[in-house]
């Protein structure tokens, strides 16, 4: 339980890192046009590390990530898992090895890759850094 | 050991032990060793395959970043029921592992470590853009056992089948083969202990062996008809014993007490009884024989009879003799009396009557002696032959005639005085009768005289008269019934004696002439004397009373005289009324 805790606080930990990333390099918070859900940070980061698997809705969320091969996927992991690629798919290792993740989130090259699956996929998410933006929809994050 | 293996009990239940054993260790050792080896290989590869498949899909995972596949690894894992954890360690920057996750419970490393006793585990490495570590998968041995458990419950219930199928083999072997047979045994070992009383109650499906107790039933019944006849028998033969060793227990009492009597009489018996065997040993010495020869029992048996009763200058003719005889079985002395001289303990010679019987007594032969010790009765006998002797010559100088006849009349004793009167000889004359003698008339009044005293028992004294050779003689005689055993009538003589009394008679008659002239002179005296002198003593008492003194003395001396002859023919006369049997006696009472 304690462990629980310690990883549990270890995720925060990362969290605060990430929004001090995130004020380092703009990202966006993409999903399908037709997804009409809000979200604010603390539900963002959940969903990232795979602590919220489903939209209010009830719909499961499908994540999206840039590939660790991708230069990108540096990016998000100094947004949001301390900048090293590594923490990602650990975090994701360890959740996916426990069971806890109900969906693991597929993982995109590029960009348009991205986006065109957002595009096709209603309960997807992603984290961009850059555009086209017409495809997809950019979610506000509530403060 | 050979007849053990040869038992049919053995032979039925060894092999089956054996296939017990056999079947015992086959599906309790080796079938689920083999299963839990097997199911433990099977176990340790597919773990083993988990661990690389796991490692496999991280190191995938990882490097392709497609999650996916390792979770389809993880829902295997889950799918695995028997799991025990799935942890993955990772290599640190010192070169050593540090846990990273474990699944499905959180861990720590020491929970793993402590557990590794309890599991089987299997470890795979796998690397992927830098991510080092290795797949730990481990399953519960617990769980392995049950599910080896679980495996062999077949074969467990298989073996618990074989040992009931073979139980039930060999209780019907049992039943039906060696409970019979072993019955069977046990019914004849009873049988041959006597013990008739069987109850038939097993019974066998094998019509053999059913066959085989229905004989046994008929030999038993048959047996226990035999042993009622045989104990009827026995019944029989024990009264029949009994009675015979009632009547030879009497036997014995009786031959005890005949023994004993026999020895009783032998001991108190007048004659000595030695017995010896054929080394002429003394084997019976009673006590007539102590008093005899003055040896004690004791003292005489195992002795040789040579040592202590032959005088030493019979000794050689003693043992010679034995020797002859028990060489040819002959003897002189053998199964008749002889006298035979013999010595004493104290060195006295002494005449023996001796009776010895050889016996024969199985192989050996026992000298039985009766022997009487005639010392005295020789001398008696001696002095009674003197005594006869002198008798016979008393008898023989007596100047009467003694016979002395049985009851038969035969003449017994004669004396030669009777011989030289009728001039014959004393064998003509001893045993004969009066008959043999005289002619018959005489004979016939001789006998008759005598059967006068027989049958009055009478004894008298007779005189007879008798001419003989023209001459008158005058016998006197008597004739006594002499009674030596009163109730023996054979023991009853006459004895008659006689002799001439002529001369006497003529005495007699001289004699009795004399007489007469005496009592004639008597009769005179009485008369011419006695008359004279009554006058003279009457006169003189008249001159008494009339004289003076002086002559009355003479007168007294007169009278004196005369009473005294007067008092002297009296006398003389009284003693001749006596002899003349004419003295009368009165009888009247006085006082003193």
């Amino acid at each position: 339980m304690d462990f629980k805790r310690l990883i549990t606080g270890m995720f925060f930990t990362g969290f605060l890192i990430s929004l001090q990333a995130q004020e380092k390099s703009n990202y966006y918070v993409i999903c399908n046009k037709q997804n009409n859900a809000t979200l604010n940070e603390k539900m963002l980061k959940e969903i990232l590390y795979g602590e919220v698997a489903y939209w209010p809705s009830g719909e499961i969320i499908n994540l999206v990530l840039y590939k660790s091969t991708s230069p990108e996927s540096k990016k998000f992991a100094e947004s949001f898992f301390g900048g090293s690629v590594i923490n990602v798919q650990k975090h994701w290792l360890s959740l996916v090895f426990q069971g806890r993740a109900a969906q693991p989130p597929l993982f995109f090259e590029t960009t348009s890759e991205i986006i065109n699956y957002v595009e096709t996929s209603q309960n997807a998410i992603a984290v961009i850094f850059s555009g086209p933006w017409d495809k997809i929809k950019i979610m506000e994050l509530e403060k | 050991m050979k007849r053990f293996f040869t038992s049919i009990s053995v032979q039925l239940w060894y092999p089956s032990i054996l296939l017990i054993a056999l079947v015992f260790s086959i599906l309790f050792f080796y079938l689920p060793k083999r299963q839990e080896r097997f199911i433990i290989e099977i176990q340790q590869n597919t773990l083993q395959q988990l661990a690389k498949t796991t490692a496999l899909s991280i190191e995938f995972s990882i490097g392709n970043d497609d999650f996916e596949r390792l979770n389809e690894s993880v829902s295997h894992l889950a799918a695995q029921s028997n799991l025990a954890f799935a942890a993955v360690f990772l290599n640190n920057e010192k070169g050593g592992e540090q846990l990273f996750i474990t699944y499905p419970n959180i861990l720590t490393d020491k929970q793993i470590q402590e557990s590794k006793k309890k599991l089987f585990i299997k470890e795979n490495n796998f690397s992927a853009n830098g991510l080092n570590g290795k797949i730990m998968v481990a399953v519960s041995k617990r769980y392995i056992q049950n599910q080896i458990n679980e495996v062999n419950k077949p074969i467990y219930l298989l073996l618990i089948l074989s040992l009931f199928v073979i139980g039930v083999f060999l209780y019907i072997i049992s039943f039906q083969i060696t409970r019979p047979i072993r019955f069977s045994i046990k019914t004849i070992e009873q049988l041959s202990l006597g013990n008739y009383d069987i109850k038939f109650a097993i019974k066998s499906n094998s019509s053999e062996l059913n066959k085989l107790i229905d004989k046994f039933k008929t030999l038993t019944l048959n047996l226990v008809n035999e042993r009622k006849k045989n104990l009827e028998l026995n019944s029989s033969l024990e009264n029949k014993v009994k009675s015979r060793t009632t009547d030879l227990e009497q036997a014995l009492i009786k031959l005890e007490k005949s023994r004993f009597l026999a020895r009783t009489i032998l001991n108190n018996g007048l004659d000595a009884v030695i017995a010896a065997n054929d080394k002429v040993e003394i084997i019976e010495w009673n006590k007539k024989a102590t008093e005899i020869f003055e040896y004690e029992t004791k003292e005489a048996l195992g002795k040789k009879i040579a040592d202590l009763i032959i005088p030493i200058h019979l000794v050689n003719t003693h043992n010679n003799g034995m020797q002859r005889f028990i060489k040819t079985k002959e003897s002189n002395v053998f199964n008749k009396k002889i006298e035979f001289e013999a010595k004493t303990k104290s060195g006295k010679q002494i005449v023996i009557e001796l009776f010895v019987v050889p016996l024969n007594v199985g192989n050996s032969i026992i000298f039985s002696s009766i022997i009487r010790d005639i010392t005295e009765s020789k001398m008696l006998n001696e002095q009674l032959e003197k005594q006869r002797l002198l008798n016979i010559k008393i008898l023989d100088s007596l100047p009467l005639n003694i016979t002395l006849k049985t009851k038969q009349g035969k003449y017994l004793i004669v004396n030669n005085f009777y011989l030289n009167n009728l001039n014959i000889k004393k064998e003509q004359i001893i045993g004969k009768t009066d008959y043999d003698l005289y002619e018959k008339k005489q004979a016939e009044e001789l006998v008759k005289n005598d059967i006068e005293y027989w049958d009055d028992y009478k004894n008298g004294v007779f005189e007879e008269s008798h001419f003989i050779n023209g001459e008158l003689k005058h016998i006197l005689g008597g004739k006594y019934i002499i009674d030596i055993d009163e109730k023996d009538e054979n023991s009853k003589y006459l004895l008659s004696f006689s002799f001439d009394i002529s001369d006497i008679k003529k005495i007699e008659l001289e004699l009795e002439k004399a007489l007469k002239a005496k009592d004639d002179f008597l009769s005179v005296m009485s008369h011419e004397i006695r008359t004279p002198l009554h006058s003279i003593i009457g006169i003189s008492d008249l001159l008494l009373e009339k004289k003076e003194l002086k002559e009355s003395e003479l007168i007294n001396s007169l009278t004196f005289s005369s009473n005294q002859l007067m008092d002297l023919i009296n006398n003389i006369l009284d003693f001749s009324k006596i002899q003349s049997k004419k003295f009368a006696i009165s009888v009247f009472n006085f006082l003193f």
